[in-house]
């Protein structure tokens, strides 16, 4: 690397590229930064190593995912990465900054929310439109109010609600699932059959088996409740995700459910149901727990948890969209920083007694 | 007794129990300098002085406070800019160390007596009081209701409190006894231990047992227990009778050890026992040292500047010193070696890190329980903006909400951060330690301090000012 970089030097050749030489290089080599203040000495975790553990917890549910639905999925994330990462790296250059590790996440975890049957360009505009919109616009990663996959998504469930509702795949069976099917560009015909929470709606519930194993129809990432159980559990011992919004989510949701098939058990499923099938495992461990979007404080997580959990419910059952999570998260962004400033309003009144 | 937050780094060069002599120097370095405050020389270029006879004083409210020349010698001042900073040391065989003060039995002792044997002796300073939030003065107006003594130092690596405790047992049983003579009438003292199991803690116990006025305070081995801030707080918050106005003095124990020696036997303060760890220390261990010692001879022959950095202190509040030029103050208890960063490691992030100990269970240390091996002066990482982890908040001894202060210090609202506790931080440097965006939290927070305090001051004055005029018109 020494090698090369003074053509990414002040007056080198490479100049302007200078964001992707010094992401790769430090992404390679642990940076030669020394401490210039007191502690001298610093903690080993940063950033890489955080977002890399948080990739590895994700890893359950890309492997199930590309399990039952084929090597389109890798076909999916590849373009994700292609198509989110040039628009990182564009404004990395422009606005002069290093690239931002954030993004391995959010490309990552963009296919996983998407149904495995959607064409591949609509992945690349979803996953521009969330870079973009949801995450550059407000500074990058670290100042962004909204989770940025959760905007891609967001955008296409909007923009094209008939492809996003249609474009399952029936999951591969024993032995090898979808891998011995090899891949095909093309979209793979359109399924009309349903996924659990749309056949739900017509009274027939799916075996909890099925839902907790996977071999489901559903977004890729998300119809395995092992997986993400697996992943999220992992990401919850090592500290990274908080106990507290997962906590929250699952509380209220499983709650706020139970409290309304107790008044209307036609309308609504039970809590297992709820619990298993359609996004709110997956979003509850890995989208609301993202620490940037959420509220800043430790006691609004909670909080932040709980309004999620039951703006899920209300949306999934008194609403005309079939599953609520995506739109229950961002509602959820847009009232984290009013969570805080309540959280800090009470602090300040502690901290003046103390005084 | 509890304390919010706080973190323990483990990290390699534990200090060994042992304690090594090191034999007197033929030259030793005194700094003019205690405590921020700058001392004046009281000896002249030459002059030959004895044992504990005063090298220079600073005068506080109700008395003066001296330097003891740590030993017996020809005098040599330096200069700086016209001020002398340093004085030079020559020892010589012929000087003989001896007991210089009166010894007293700690009921026969005055109230008088006691304050200036101290301030004389150079212990005085050892204590810190939450009335001036520094040395409290001699004067006998100000009597604390409680003087705390703390045994447990968790810095790493800061001289421990058990191998203090062993060492100087008898002087510390002694320098208990007569803290009555400087408290306020009904008065405690309080001991901070790490656990009534202890064999050491339990010997206290049984050997202090009768004295109603001493309590013991259990605590768990979180470093910042030993911040004075931390545990005036602590305080004051298990015992909701204290009252603002009450004062608590807090003492550490090789200060106590300091007095049993000084009062009981009539000896000065002239050693100090140091900690010299960190992984860049061949030998980690305790040495007790001549004040003055230079810090090449602590460091060894093989130490080279070029590979590890010596800080003065623990690992979260030391500061880097330069062997040749420092040497051991009256009140330095600690040496960290800490390996200069050389190599950049490939692909760091994604490896198991066996030699690596995090706040987060992240690394295969957690498995095995290794100390932390390959801490150096490596910031580890790369400046971010900041993740909201909440890693911060949840190691803040002061139960402050760090990154909340820095995303308001970041655009310079300094009033809302002085709102959510800017005052309270104990600057401990927990929160940049553990910080995984690299953030620079502690010289933030104490830059936006001073600016603050400046700010303050300005008003006062221009109140004042103000008030002037009126009363002028």
């Amino acid at each position: 690397m020494s090698k090369i970089h003074p053509l990414f030097e002040e007056d080198g050749k490479l100049q302007p590229l200078y964001p992707i030489f010094a992401a790769l290089d430090s992404f390679l080599f642990l940076p030669k930064i020394k401490t210039e203040n007191a502690p001298y000495g610093r903690d080993p975790i940063d950033v890489k190593r955080y977002m890399s553990l948080v990739i590895t917890a994700i890893m359950p549910c890309f492997l199930t995912g590309l399990y039952f639905f084929g090597w389109r999925v890798l076909l999916m994330m590849i373009v994700s990465y292609i198509a989110g990462g040039a628009v990182e790296v564009l404004f990395a250059i422009t606005r002069k900054e290093e690239i931002n590790e954030g993004f391995l996440v959010t490309g990552f975890i963009f296919p996983l929310i998407l149904p495995p049957g959607l064409p591949l360009w609509m992945v690349a505009v979803g996953i521009v439109f969330g870079v973009l919109i949801g995450k550059e616009v407000f500074g990058g990663t670290g100042r962004n109010i909204f989770n940025a996959a959760l905007v891609g998504r967001g955008f296409l469930a909007i923009g094209y609600p008939a492809v996003m509702t249609s474009s399952w795949v029936t999951p591969g069976g024993i032995p090898w699932g979808h891998l011995a099917a090899g891949i095909s560009i093309t979209a793979p015909q359109a399924v009309t059959a349903a996924t659990p929470l749309v056949q739900a709606r017509g009274g027939e519930l799916t075996a909890p088996l099925n839902l907790f194993l996977g071999n489901i129809m559903g977004s890729t990432g998300e119809t395995s409740a092992l997986a993400i159980l697996l992943g999220g559990c992992f990401l919850l011992l090592m500290g990274v995700s908080n106990w507290r919004t997962v906590l929250g989510i699952l509380l209220s949701f499983a709650g706020l459910g139970a409290f309304l098939r107790g008044l209307l058990p036609e309308m609504i499923h039970p809590v297992w149901f709820n619990l298993l099938s359609g996004g709110i495992l997956f979003g509850t461990f890995f989208m609301a727990t993202d620490p940037v979007t959420g509220p800043i404080t430790r006691a609004g997580k909670l909080f932040y948890g709980i309004l999620i959990g039951s703006i899920t419910i209300l949306i999934r059952f008194f609403s005309g969209f079939i599953e609520g999570v995506t739109f229950a998260i961002l509602l959820g962004n847009i009232f984290a920083p009013l969570i805080d400033e309540v959280v800090i309003r009470s602090r300040i009144r502690r901290y003046a007694r103390e005084r | 007794m509890k304390i919010k937050g706080g973190f323990l780094p483990r990290i390699a060069g534990r200090p060994s129990h042992d304690v090594e002599e090191l034999p007197l120097q033929k030259k030793l370095y005194i700094t003019l300098k205690r405590g921020g405050q700058a001392y004046s020389p009281v000896v002249k270029q030459g002059q030959e002085i004895g044992f504990g006879e005063p090298l220079a004083e600073w005068q506080i409210d109700g008395g003066k406070l001296s330097l003891p020349s740590p030993a017996a010698g020809k005098v040599t001042l330096e200069e700086k800019d016209g001020v002398c900073t340093r004085i030079v040391l020559e020892t010589a065989e012929q000087y003989k160390d001896s007991v210089i003060f009166k010894k007293y039995e700690p009921q026969r002792i005055t109230r008088e007596e006691v304050r200036t044997t101290l301030a004389r002796a150079g212990i005085w300073p050892f204590f810190w009081s939450s009335h001036t939030g520094g040395t409290p003065s001699l004067l006998d107006t100000e009597r604390p209701r409680t003087i705390v003594v703390t045994a447990v130092l968790a810095e790493p690596f800061r001289a421990r409190g058990k191998v203090i405790l062993q060492r100087s047992w008898n002087q510390i049983v002694q320098g208990i006894k007569y803290l009555p003579r400087l408290q306020a009438d009904y008065g405690t003292t309080h001991i901070i231990l790490t656990e009534k199991r202890d064999p050491v803690a339990r010997r206290l116990y049984s050997e202090l047992a009768g004295f109603a006025w001493l309590r013991f305070n259990p605590v768990p081995l979180l470093y910042p227990v030993e911040n004075l801030q931390v545990l005036e707080k602590a305080i004051r918050k298990k015992d909701r009778s204290f009252k603002k106005e009450d004062i608590i003095w807090i003492i550490d124990v090789q200060g106590i050890a300091a007095i049993g020696a000084c009062l009981g036997d009539g000896i000065p303060i002239y050693k100090r026992v140091v900690a010299l760890g960190g992984p860049g220390q061949q030998a980690p261990r305790h040495v007790s040292v001549r004040i003055g010692t230079p810090v090449k001879v602590l460091a060894g022959e093989a130490y080279n500047e070029n590979t590890t950095r010596i800080l003065r202190g623990g690992l979260l509040n030391g500061e880097t010193i330069h062997p040749e030029k420092d040497s051991v103050d009256y009140d330095d208890d600690a040496f960290l070696f800490l390996p200069e960063s050389i190599d950049r490691e490939f692909l760091s992030f994604l490896r198991p890190g066996f030699k690596r100990s995090s706040i987060l269970p992240c690394f295969a240390s957690q498995i095995t329980g290794a100390a932390d091996s390959q801490i150096t002066t490596s910031l580890r990482g790369e400046h971010r903006p900041c993740i909201a982890c909440g890693l911060c908040e949840n190691v803040c001894p002061a139960g402050l909400m760090p990154q909340i202060l820095h995303r308001y210090l970041y655009r310079d609202a300094f009033d809302e951060a002085e709102a959510v506790g800017l005052d309270l931080c104990v600057e401990c440097g927990l929160c940049t330690y553990v910080c995984p965006s690299k953030i620079e939290l502690k010289k933030q927070f104490i830059g936006a301090k001073e600016q603050l305090r400046l700010e303050h001051e300005e008003a006062q004055a221009r109140t004042l000012e103000t008030a002037k005029n009126q009363s002028g018109e």
